[in-house]
């Protein structure tokens, strides 16, 4: 096990060795450490919480066929062993050799797109990543793309008209001339498992399953990342010291993805933006939920498994897994158990999961013709917020428009995402139509008491529920 | 018409582009000066308290700590202030704030400075807390300055408020809550400070006033203002709130840099910036007007009170607007308006972006609407009937001698969004899940400081003997482009391209004090004061470049860098062989350019006076989408129109009007800084939430150049008015969409929804009962209806 970690920046490869007197933690962020080196402070912090989108790096990352991948990211919260094995670039990178503009800070300057200038080179970079990404998009997604940049100056408007300018779908720059070399820095790197120790702090990265469950057996107190958007806040907001990190990043068995008539089951570790590809035909309830998941930036890092084991009160997709009648697949040296979604979690950030245990996968049963699913947030903004009230409901109606099935989850209500067992009683059994909801509706309330907080009253919170009932019926009806 | 400049009115490249998109910009946090320490703050453990006691003994043995300072180390002024000097640089015997300073650490490193600072014992005598402005301004409120919690109070009189009334059919009174709102600024506060080699100090910052600050930390330490060097870093966003809270950080870090002899730097976290910054105020209005049936205002009683917040800050000046605005550009014979700031523990509030007007316009816009739903006329009919136009007699009795675009502002945002058929339309939609609505609003805004104070500012053409041009101004950029708009003015004027010109950041050793770059004048005040030092400097070339060439003056030009016969077009010279010769010859070769604003008047006693030289017209129309389950609003469409005189840039206009707009609908639709018993509730992005680019619709911006003498080539401001008129617009458009009027902004979810269900049966605001709703005031009486 290696002591160290590998990656390239500024077109060379960069090792870094971890000891007990350490300068940089394992839990240092991108962040911090690009604005420890002189020639790397164009990167900015704006709000170390993944909020502003100022400190936007991309990463690039070996691919199946040996190409790179582009992500963008929020450095601020990125660990430096997350950044192992990859290709980490900042705005001072893009600048071509004879010093002539990237095509996307060309046309930042051409449109006004940046004014005060300080969120700029996060704004350039998400640029970057989607000119990189070799299609064309559509305003609706370069809106999407940008909506973890926070910019306070432009309106947006600008910035938009660049990267509309800017990113015609070639995707063709210097890191394309480039591209054959990094993969080779990229390959040279050892794929070996690293474990980081300094005085404080112990640092794993498995990088098989068989290591990675020793260890989960081995140390039941270490925490288990895999994006880590939310433990990370851990550090940087709360000022922790977290003494054992097991990254399971890097297992490839956490990112398969497999698909039959009956499921499509999705690796644990396979990152959000990635499975909104996957789901984004067959389960749209799903892909709905997601597309409002944060923010593109966060969606390149968090991944579903990650977003599960946190069981937070909210949960984007928990509601929605319940809804889908979804079920969690756990792996221990012991065995493997599947647990349904909806008893997975336990209550206040508690699950199911035994501490030798790894989150694998979520299967999703496909839905049959019978069911409507849909799936709501309710929040104050659309993008990077989180919700006030979530909720995914399926109703499966027989011939005679009966309800024979119902589950209506919600999140934002109680202390974990929970179902509204009282009103899913009253509805099966009888007919879909208004007087049965609006009798439901009241036994809503008695299900939930949810509380007062900075995003909504608790009698805001009992009227949306009830009026995203209605809405759904609505829905489902005409 | 051909265009008869060849710079101005252009959508230039900024000159400040290049360095932002590369990441070279230097933004304070990235100066490291060799050897500095860490300056940090310890703030207050309660929002108002006696302080019995600080302990800094333990903290300061800490080794790696080279200095811990409370206020008695203060050599000179503890406090400061620019109207009132009430504002402490870190509390001696009482906190009236959470986020006031008690101590300072400087350190070797962040993470020792971060250590003392939780070894300093403050003790503490806990006071009861005043956090609701009219409760402080009650008889018997705990006082929280020396004397009572009103500490402004500003009048407008004009006509017989008794005879208006009289007059009137009917009366519309209500009650409009506004909120506190966070800068948001994406650069958080940094200085570095460091001793200066002849004495005193010199500081790096993210400074938006740099001379009102360099006074502060003058008095602080006792030191004539010509030993405070303070260099303006390229700055990340202000919107009026890089002053005060910068000034405290240049004085805490002149203090620590001058007790330890090192350099220091200090960097708020976003929590720490959120928590002791300044806010835009939140008013509460009270307005009453008297109407004819046929829509003729007869009178208006407005009484608004401002949270001052701790400290006084600007609230005289961003209240003294409200009152000389608080009409809006509407006729009216008989007005009586009094706006009063008060002190509360909440944090303090000062200059944002629109000074005092977003407040007011809310309200006035919204009462213009009512008064449209009385009369019978559309919103568009109302502004039209009442509206001013030229030589229009305002209420402060100010006769306006410039061109009113009010009614030409209006026709263009209503044309553009298709009003009257829209608002007509949805007004009889009953139906549906998703209703739609259309909104529309306009001002008029005094342009730069007015009647407030000294309106001169200067700027600095120096050209070299190569023929590239050096800039500088006391006028300061902090992303609205300062620095582009006074090189094209140069540029323009000395018949030169962009590319010969270098705009140097502010440094007040280096320019006079040109006063604070606020109240949008920018571009009228350090703009004109550009235009007069190249004229100068062009006088000189010309004069050169006659005895060069013998031809005379008057048939000499200079066009597209060179000197030119002007019949003919013939180049005689190059603009370097120009300048070189006007070196050779001993000419000056700078031009120091100087601009000091028309005369203006404030009679405090009666109310009245000549407020500012020139204004302003815009007009904004918004369409939004109501989801009636959820409260959401999505504001679908957006024109934004505004008579700016002359755009000297068009691309940057643009940009500030985008701006303003997404700021405004942060502010109607979305932002609130809220503080419960003095305790702000979110102190980062999560929680105080400004709009994404998923949030603000595609914009169309249309300008008006209705061209002013009182300003460079005609330009007037843009910075301020866009931000002011999308919230009345956008809470307008929800009215139209629900037929239920907001009276606190922001409009969230909640307020949208609360007593609406989702109704199918189509009777509107059927259930508009609930603790929310329960604080307008429905006092609207029609006297016509009655009688």
């Amino acid at each position: 096990m290696s002591n160290s970690i590998a990656f390239v920046l500024d077109g060379n490869a960069v090792e870094i060795g971890f000891d007990r007197s350490s300068r940089l933690a394992p839990t240092t962020t991108v962040l911090n450490y690009l604005r420890g080196l002189p020639q790397h402070r164009g990167v900015k912090e704006g709000c170390a919480e993944g909020d502003c989108g100022a400190c936007t790096v991309v990463v690039g990352e070996l691919r199946a066929d040996k190409s790179i991948n582009y992500r963008a990211v929020d450095s601020c919260l990125l660990f430096l062993p997350m950044i192992h094995g990859k290709q980490l670039i900042t705005v001072e990178n893009l600048k071509g050799s004879s010093g002539n503009l990237h095509p996307v800070q060309q046309a930042m300057v051409d449109f006004h797109g940046s004014q005060c200038g300080f969120c700029t080179p996060g704004i350039v970079m998400t640029l970057f990543a989607l000119y990189k990404g070799g299609t064309k998009p559509s305003q609706d997604e370069i809106a999407e793309a940008l909506a973890g940049n926070l910019c306070r100056c432009t309106g947006y408007e600008p910035i938009l008209k660049a990267a509309v300018a800017a990113c015609n779908g070639g995707g063709r720059d210097q890191f394309s001339v480039d591209e054959a070399r990094i993969v080779g820095l990229l390959k040279s790197i050892s794929p070996d498992g690293i474990s980081l120790s300094t005085d404080l702090q112990r640092y794993d990265q498995p990088a098989t399953l068989d290591e990675c469950l020793v260890l989960v057996e081995k140390f039941p107190d270490a925490l288990i990342i895999n994006g880590a958007t939310d433990v990370a806040l851990r550090v940087t907001k709360k000022f922790e010291i977290l003494r054992h990190i097991i990254d399971c990043s890097r297992i490839a068995e956490l990112r398969t993805v497999s698909s039959d008539s009956h499921a499509l089951t999705i690796g644990a570790g396979v990152r959000i933006s990635e499975v909104m590809k996957l789901v984004k035909n067959d389960f749209p309830g799903l892909y709905q939920m997601l597309t409002v998941f944060a923010a593109q930036q966060i969606r390149n890092v968090a991944t579903l498994g990650g977003n599960i084991g946190t069981a937070s009160p909210i949960g984007d997709t928990l509601p929605v897994l319940m809804a889908y009648g979804a079920e969690i697949i756990l792996q221990s040296r012991r065995g493997m158990r599947r647990v349904k979604a909806a008893s997975f979690v336990k209550g206040y950030r508690t699950t199911d999961r035994q501490p030798d245990e790894l989150i694998m996968a979520v299967a999703l049963p496909r839905p049959s013709a019978v069911s409507r699913i849909r799936t709501y947030k309710v929040s104050k903004r659309r993008d990077l917020d989180i919700a006030t009230v979530s909720a995914a409901f399926r109703v499966d109606l027989d011939e005679k428009g009966i309800v024979s099935d119902i589950t209506l989850a919600y999140g934002g209500m109680a202390e974990c995402t929970k179902r509204s067992i009282s009103a899913e009683a009253f509805l099966k059994g009888k007919a879909w139509n208004r007087q049965s909801v609006e009798g439901a509706q009241l036994l809503i309330d008695m299900d939930f008491s949810p509380i007062s907080d900075v995003r909504g009253s608790a009698e805001f919170r009992k009227i949306a529920a009830r009026n995203l009932l209605l809405k759904f019926w609505s829905e489902t009806t005409e | 018409m051909a265009d008869k400049h060849k710079i101005i009115g252009k959508s230039e490249r900024r000159v400040d582009a290049w360095g932002k998109v590369t990441g070279r910009a230097k933004f304070a946090e990235d100066y490291t000066v060799g050897h500095q320490l860490w300056g940090m703050v310890l703030r207050a453990k309660f929002p108002h308290a006696k302080i019995l006691s600080v302990d800094i003994s333990q903290a300061a043995s800490l080794p790696g700590v080279e200095a811990v300072l409370t206020a008695k180390d203060i050599p000179g002024s503890k406090t400061f202030g620019i109207v009132l000097k009430n504002q402490a640089i870190l509390a001696e015997d009482r906190v009236r704030y959470l986020g006031d300073g008690v101590a300072l650490v400087a350190a070797a490193s962040k993470e020792i400075a971060e250590r003392a600072i939780s070894l300093i014992v403050v003790e503490y005598e806990p006071l009861p807390v005043v956090s609701d402005p009219e409760e402080a301004m009650k008889p018997g409120a705990l006082v929280i300055h020396d004397e009572k919690n009103e500490f402004v109070h500003h009048k407008v009189r004009k006509g017989d408020i008794e005879k208006g009334f009289a007059e009137a059919d009917f009366v519309i009174e209500r009650r409009f809550k506004t909120q506190f709102i966070e800068h948001s600024y994406i650069e958080p506060e940094c200085v570095v400070a460091e001793l200066a080699e002849q004495g005193g100090v010199k500081i790096t910052g993210s400074v938006q006033n740099l001379f009102s600050s360099r006074r502060s930390v003058a008095d602080a330490l006792k030191i004539s203002l010509n030993r405070v060097q303070i260099i303006q870093a390229t700055l990340g966003g202000s919107f009026g709130g890089k002053d005060e809270v910068m000034t405290s950080m240049c004085c805490r870090a002149a203090l620590l840099a001058m007790k330890t002899g090192k350099p220091v730097k200090m960097v708020n976290t976003r929590e720490e910036s959120m928590l002791e910054s300044y806010k835009r105020h939140p008013y509460v209005m009270y307005y009453k007007w008297g109407a004819r049936k046929d829509g003729t205002i007869t009178a208006m009683e407005i009484r608004c009170i401002a949270d001052g917040g701790a400290y006084s800050s600007m609230s005289p000046f961003v209240t003294w607007r409200s009152v000389v605005q608080a009409t809006g550009p509407y006729y009216c014979e008989n007005v009586k308006t009094d706006v009063y700031a008060a002190y509360t523990n909440n944090n303090y509030t000062g200059a944002m972006r629109g000074f005092g007007s977003p407040q007011v316009n809310f309200a006035i816009e919204s009462m213009m609407d009512e008064l449209a739903e009385h009369v019978g006329m559309t919103p568009l009919e109302i502004r039209l009937k009442n509206g001013f136009e030229n030589y229009a007699v305002t209420a402060t009795g100010q006769k306006l001698n410039h061109t009113v675009s009010l009614k030409q502002v209006l026709r263009e945002a209503a044309q553009a969004i298709d009003f009257d058929r829209k608002w007509r339309e949805y007004r009889g939609v009953k139906e549906g899940e998703k209703k739609r609505g259309v909104g529309i609003a306009c001002s008029y805004r005094g342009v730069s400081l007015g009647a407030e104070g000294t309106d001169a500012a200067e700027t600095i053409v120096s050209v070299q003997t190569d023929g590239s041009v050096i800039v500088s101004s006391g006028v300061t950029d902090m992303g609205q482009g300062a620095q582009t708009q006074m090189s094209q003015i140069a540029a323009e004027v000395l018949g030169i391209s962009m590319d010969r010109i270098q705009f140097l950041n502010t440094n007040t050793s280096r320019v006079a004090d040109s006063g604070p770059t606020v109240a949008s004048r920018g571009t009228i005040m350090g703009g004109s004061a550009a235009k007069n030092a190249a004229e100068k400097v062009r006088a000189t070339l010309l004069e050169v470049g006659a005895e060069m060439t013998g031809v005379e003056i008057i048939a000499l030009d200079l066009a597209d860098n060179y000197l030119i016969r002007k019949n003919s077009m013939e180049r005689l010279a190059s603009f370097g062989e120009l300048t070189t010769a006007c070196f050779n010859k001993g000419k000056p070769m700078i031009g120091l350019g100087w601009h000091k604003s028309p005369p203006t008047s404030w009679h405090e006693e009666e109310g009245t006076g000549e407020a500012y030289f020139t204004f302003v017209y815009g007009a904004n129309a918004a369409e939004v989408e109501v989801d009636t389950g959820t409260g959401k609003v999505d504001v679908v469409d957006f024109v934004s129109v505004h008579d700016v005189g002359k755009a000297i840039n068009r691309g940057m206009v643009i940009g500030q009007m985008c701006g303003g707009v997404a700021m405004g609908l942060g502010y109607g639709l979305l932002e609130d800084f809220e503080i419960e018993d003095a305790i702000p509730k979110q102190l980062n992005f999560d929680e105080y939430l400004i709009p994404t680019s998923m949030d603000v619709p595609r914009i169309k911006t249309i300008i008006v150049e209705n061209e002013d003498p009182a300003g460079p080539f005609g330009a007037k401001s843009v910075g301020e008015p866009t931000n002011e008129l999308a919230a009345p617009a956008i809470v307008n458009a929800i009215f139209n969409a629900t037929g239920k009027r907001i009276y606190e902004i922001p409009a969230t979810l909640e307020r949208v929804l609360l007593g609406h269900k989702l109704s199918r049966s189509g009777k509107r605001g059927s259930e508009q009962k609930n603790s929310l709703d329960s604080m307008m005031v429905e006092s609207c009486k029609n006297r016509g209806e009655k009688g």
